[in-house]
């Protein structure tokens, strides 16, 4: 705190630097529950898919990664991984693995993959300060970076081991429009370029990048209409729009559909709006104003048909795609439930609760609108962006749980710019007006610093030094305390929310009896080694799409279908198989060629996340595709209940799906007192509980019968129901009788004499 | 002003689940039946994360709002030309909402984990 300024501007990079150093260890640390409490390991499904490309990549090489063909996944159609991927995440920890091997520092790619996240979080922390420093000041700044280390919302999709583009596609995003701002307030092109590089960075990152080249053209037409249009904003925009447009076709799996597809067709019309209204603003300073007017009317009206040409001729050649159906889904809501079960099936897909907002978000929840208040109160170009990138992502987030992701930077942004500006009222002492600035300034970073303990000691001295001036200062230091007691609640939360609800693996279970001593179930690994281990280096494994990455991943064994849902019809045939009787099924398991079929079965442990809990989507994707063979209806009771019990429809009692479950689980008994074949998940006793399998036999089923496999038997091997020798039609014959003649054996020579005992040979 | 009006009002809906709401179409207020067969109506859905009731939501985004607008007054304080009685009833209304909507969301939460 020392007046002279030099001095000042020293403390206050210091403060900066330790706060943001402090928000990245902090972020770093916390993202850690996984990682200790099991080990380092990669969590979930899609991460297993990135996990085995970038294994892939590093391991052969980056050109024979995007020539990569995978004929493990999707059997037997394959994949073409190289130009269906965002190869961003796999280049990144790809370049990491590099760096450190040639420094001779033996990292395991698998280590790099498990800690990316967290790492790029920090960093997410710090483009998130340089932005709402751009918008606001620098305490708003700290304030931000240390929300967005800690918050759970983007904690969800970034603890160690989820290895997935959202976890640095979020630091992409955030760094994208920090350059926009900047290239907006500047207006140089050198800033352009660098947005649109780092828009090449997001396009190659995460699927997500649609939303910065809608959101941008956004803010560049509203700034048009509040007619706010500037020579900055023309340069800035039509700079970053080229230079982003052709980078983002670079990437093989986007392709030409920035051109193409109607998603991007905003930024191409906000492009020719803006150098039109750049070509009219010229004019009106060379034209005169009456030969402007009648130029205006005429350009105008030209304008308006050429382009309503354009667009009709471009559809009707069918140029221009229409939506895709996860865009569509966006727009009209109900349409993924209707059309689409495989989008709507997924339950990050969901619609948002309340509960989400205040989970995820917490305290911040509630200043987000505040900080909006103060962008709308003083606005200007840039804070035009974040208003709009506020309120669209308000609304996504409201479509689905998984945009969340992209409302938490704003929140915090938000946020932190509410909360400085509380503090900088509260904090002023208003008889001395010379040391607000500084004052105001530097207790607004250690105050957010507070859960690692770091202001408060200079938080007390503020305190009494405030209370010397009566009642009003009284209120005020009563009321930053609250406010403080507030962000200590939000890190506690933060904290509770990360451990409890964002760091399990989903690949290792654990589970805690009464005396708090953990049991680890390691079932799905026990059973993927299992598969890797004794089946063939080809065996074809069928089970539903969530296991397919981790069957390719940890079993290293042919799928059918896996979670990069791109074929509808081919994850419908699964689904066919699945909810189909057993005869049935048998005949499209041999078409398919499958070998093992892999079911998730939580009935013993109370696992809910098992097949049968996810049976009636698979039910319903079949539906879609094959509306004759399969209906949803049968698979309820009268009363139109969904249920393994003896009330259970029979359809639903005969379906593959149930026999594979529950096969020979009517004779386990799980508890002295309780009856046999009692299925925990569900809280029911099966309804079909002796039955045998005739196309399939069991070939292995792990410790707590959470995997269970299957191997479908062969034409070969296949034991048909035995028939007594007197009730078969077909008689066999008792005695073998060879269809070859004696000239017709093999060997023989034509001509040979043939010698006859006591008989002289004749000559011919 | 008005721009803010229509920002916070969408806000309120958004985060109350209207889109859920017209999703999936749960019933305002549910309803269970206690030991004496009575039925009851139940304003939250219990420990379902996944899941709400029109009203919960529309409760709790009341909250979040409310909390927002006790930081929006907390802010109209620094007016030089409020006096000092009416700045610090300000306050104290600012900071109650505050406190009551974060208590209270608190509480909700706590009802709906499991």
């Amino acid at each position: 705190m020392r007046k002279n300024s030099s001095s000042y501007s020293g403390w206050k990079s210091l403060i900066t630097f330790t706060v943001l150093l402090l928000a990245w260890v902090s972020g770093f640390a916390s993202r850690l529950f996984a990682v200790i409490r099991f080990e380092s390991i990669i969590h979930e499904f899609d991460p297993w898919f990135n996990y085995r490309a970038t294994a892939y990549m590093v391991e052969h090489g980056f050109y024979n990664f995007l020539n990569w063909f995978d004929e493990r996944a999707w059997y037997p159609l394959g994949r073409i991984v190289g130009g269906t991927v965002y190869p961003g995440l796999m280049i990144t920890s790809g370049s990491i693995h590099y760096i450190l091997h040639m420094l001779n520092i033996p990292v395991h790619i698998r280590d790099i993959c498990v800690f990316l996240a967290p790492i790029f979080s920090g960093l997410t922390a710090i483009s998130t300060y340089l932005l709402t420093k751009e918008l606001w000041n620098g305490g708003a700044g700290l304030f931000a970076a240390c929300f967005i280390a800690i918050v759970p919302g983007y904690i969800s999709r970034s603890v160690a081991g989820s290895y997935d583009n959202e976890g640095i596609a979020i630091f992409a995003l955030q760094i994208t429009y920090y350059l926009w701002v900047k290239s907006v307030k500047t207006g140089s092109i050198f800033w352009s370029c660098i947005t649109a590089l780092s828009y090449f960075y997001m396009v190659s990152a995460w699927g997500g990048y649609v939303f910065i080249i809608n959101l941008i053209p956004l803010h560049v037409f509203v700034l048009l209409l509040m007619g706010r249009y500037s020579c900055r904003l023309f340069t800035s925009y039509t700079t970053f729009y080229i230079l982003g447009l052709l980078f983002s076709m670079q990437i093989p799996f986007v392709g030409f559909q920035p051109i193409r597809t109607s998603e991007h067709m905003a930024a191409s019309g906000v492009f020719a709006l803006l150098i039109a209204i750049g070509i009219l603003k010229h004019l009106q300073s060379v034209l005169s104003r009456s030969e402007f007017k009648y130029f205006f009317i005429f350009a105008s009206l030209a304008a308006a048909a050429s382009v309503f040409l354009v667009v009709v001729i471009l559809t009707y050649a069918g140029i221009i795609a229409p939506w895709s159906g996860r865009f569509y889904s966006l727009w009209d809501t109900g349409y993924a439930k209707i059309h689409i079960p495989i989008i709507a099936s997924v339950s990050e897909h969901q619609p948002t609760t309340w509960f989400s907002f205040f989970f995820d978000l917490h305290i911040l929840v509630t200043t987000f609108p505040v900080g909006l208040w103060y962008c709308i109160k003083n606005i200007n170009d840039e804070r035009v962006f974040v208003v709009l990138y506020a309120l669209s992502a308000v609304y996504f987030a409201g479509v689905m749980v998984r945009l969340m992701l992209t409302l938490t930077p704003v929140v915090c942004i938000l946020s932190g710019i509410a909360f400085s500006r509380l503090l900088e009222i509260f904090l002023k002492e208003e008889d001395n007006p010379a040391a607000t600035d500084s004052d105001s300034d530097q207790e607004a970073t250690p105050s957010r610093g507070l859960y690692d303990k770091a202001g408060k000691l200079r938080k007390m001295r503020h305190e009494q030094l405030k209370e010397s001036e009566g009642l009003g200062s009284n209120v005020r230091s009563f009321v930053i305390v609250g406010t403080l007691a507030m962000l200590l609640m939000f890190a506690v939360h933060c904290t509770w929310v990360t451990s409890n609800a964002y760091s399990s693996p989903s690949i290792v279970l654990a589970s805690y009896s009464q005396d708090g001593s953990r049991q680890i179930l390691d079932d799905f690994r026990e059973a993927y080694y299992w598969l890797s281990q004794n089946t063939d280096n080809n065996a074809r494994v069928m089970s539903w799409w969530d296991y397919g990455y981790q069957i390719a991943g940890m079993a290293n064994r042919t799928t059918l279908v896996d979670n990069n849902t791109w074929n509808n019809s081919h994850i419908a045939l699964v689904g066919k198989a699945m909810s189909s009787t057993e005869s049935k099924a048998y005949e499209i398991m041999k078409t398919l060629d499958v070998d093992y079929v892999l079911v998730i079965f939580g009935g013993v442990i109370g696992y809910s996340g098992d097949d049968i809990n996810k049976f009636l989507w698979m039910v319903r994707i079949a539906e879609g595709e094959h509306p004759k063979d399969i209906r949803e209806s049968d698979y309820f009771t009268d009363r139109g209940e969904f249920r393994v019990d003896a009330e259970g429809s029979p359809t639903l009692l005969n379906c593959l799906m149930y026999k594979l479950s529950y096969y020979r689980f009517g004779e386990l008994q799980l508890d002295y007192r309780g009856p046999a074949g009692y299925d925990r998940t569900r809280n029911v006793v099966i309804g079909n509980k002796n039955f045998d399998l005739t196309y399939l036999e069991e070939a292995y089923t792990t410790e707590h019968w959470l995997v269970r496999i299957y191997r479908v038997k062969k034409d070969t091997d296949f034991n048909r129901p035995r028939i007594p020798l007197s009730e078969r039609k077909m008689k066999r014959s008792s005695m073998y009788i060879s269809k070859k003649t004696s000239k017709r054996k093999k060997g023989s020579i034509k001509g040979k004499p043939v010698v006859v005992k006591g008989k002289k040979p004749v000559k011919s | 002003m008005v721009m803010f009006a229509l920002v916070l009002l969408s806000y309120f809906l958004v985060t109350g689940g209207i889109i859920y709401d017209v999703i999936i179409e749960p019933p305002s207020v549910g309803s269970t039946t206690d030991e004496h067969g009575h039925s009851r109506p139940v304003a939250f859905m219990p420990y379902r994360v996944n899941g709400q009731y029109i009203m919960e939501g529309l409760a709790s985004s009341f909250l979040f709002t409310l909390g927002g607008l006790g930081f929006v007054i907390l802010d109209q304080t620094h007016n030089p030309t409020t006096p000092k009685l009416n700045r610090i009833l300000l306050i104290a209304v600012g900071f109650i909402c505050i406190v009551v909507s974060f208590i209270t969301c608190w509480i909700f939460m706590r009802m709906k984990l499991p």
